[in-house]
């Protein structure tokens, strides 16, 4: 008989047996998780992301997918206007020079209550400067580009950079704040 | 990944909350199991599990869909455990452990049961945090130390090592116990 754990696979045994027994032994707890789920994120405040709608709204209902392209579309006239004269353009202006990539987007955080939303936004190109110019309402913003499938955060533009809950990195914007806080991380 | 979960990520991306909750149900004990290993105790435990599933359906546009779902998670639910423990800072074993008794069945088995998962939780807790979560994911979520390294922000060598100095501080309190294999 052997006098202790000693092999890997009794440790493993060990730990899974009693870890699953305890679980097992909670099901009343676990009853009804997925719905409390559900609850809290249908009870996330909506309000913080009006100004916001035809972005967040991509995410949630795919039917305005049109009228959001729409909206980014028209968005694009703004952007030639801020190409033309970006110095005085209002706003916050995201830019990645990748001269060879093929397609580039920007994922950006936007606050709604105590939780965020993160919406896709295809970047306008002209000769390999990839660019979007966002009105933004004053806040913390978080983001990062997706440059032909692989994610980049790395934007010297960044205020600072924070680790996501995946321990990801992203960067981040404050807008509307008076006091730059680079290097923040 | 399991059968039909891609197409379930795929709605839930598209707002189908329903897809969403079948994922939930379908990974809820897992996660549930991580975060008791880790926190020690069952209403920490499901607390992790509900915020883990909240905060990934908030951040499932970031979701990877060639990477393992359930890595994801484990990932999402160690972080919500780790940063949960550096605010409490203190660890109370067994806070809750009258509720693991009750299972009901043979009285022998009912103990030998017991006895187990309460040795088991005894056993994490008398593990210092940072060797906690590593061994509960490597031996009972199945992470690689490069997924462990990830989810708990160390590099891969310090996983190794503190999963190799987990294993040998539970052996000596086993042995300590005097606990024997498949007890």
């Amino acid at each position: 008989m052997r006098e202790s754990f000693s092999t890997e696979d009794e440790i493993s045994q060990f730990l899974r047996e009693g870890l699953s027994q305890a679980v097992s032994e909670e099901q009343e707890r676990l009853e009804g998780l997925e719905l409390r789920v559900l609850q809290a994120l249908e009870k996330r405040p909506r309000g913080a992301g009006r100004w916001f709608s035809p972005l967040s709204s991509l995410t949630l209902r795919p039917a305005l997918a049109l009228a959001t392209a729409a909206a980014i579309f028209a968005l694009g006239f703004l952007v030639g206007n801020w190409i033309a004269n970006p110095l005085k353009a209002q706003g916050v202006a995201f830019v990645v020079f990748e001269p060879a990539a093929k397609e580039v987007a920007l994922q950006i955080s936007y606050p709604v209550g105590k939780y965020k939303e993160w919406q896709d936004i295809p970047l306008q190109n002209r000769s390999g400067l990839w660019y979007i110019h966002l009105e933004l309402p004053p806040g913390t913003y978080e983001y990062r580009f997706k440059i032909d499938g692989a994610w980049w955060a790395y934007d010297p533009a960044a205020n600072y950079f924070v680790k996501s809950v995946d321990d990801t990195i992203n960067a981040v914007r404050e807008v509307g704040q008076t006091k730059e806080k680079r290097d923040h991380t | 990944m399991g059968e039909g979960e891609l197409e379930l990520i795929q709605q839930a991306l598209q707002g189908d909350m329903e897809a969403w909750g079948e994922i939930v149900r379908r990974y809820k004990e897992a996660v549930f199991g991580v975060a008791l290993g880790i926190m020690g105790n069952a209403a920490d435990a499901e607390d992790v599990a509900q915020d883990a599933f909240i905060r990934a359906y908030e951040n499932l546009r970031r979701y990877d869909l060639t990477r393992k779902f359930s890595t994801w998670i484990f990932t999402i639910a160690a972080n919500i455990c780790k940063n949960k423990l550096r605010r409490e800072r203190f660890f109370a074993p067994l806070k809750d452990v009258s509720r693991l008794a009750g299972a009901g069945g043979d009285p022998a088995t009912q103990v030998a049961r017991e006895q187990r998962q309460m040795l088991v939780q005894q056993a994490l807790a008398a593990l210092d945090e940072k060797y906690r979560a590593p061994l509960v994911l490597y031996y009972y979520a199945d992470l690689e130390y490069q997924e462990i390294a990830q989810a708990l922000g160390l590099p891969e060598g310090t996983v190794k090592t503190r999963i190799h100095r987990a294993k040998l501080a539970l052996k000596e309190w086993l042995a300590a116990k005097g606990v024997k294999g498949n007890a």
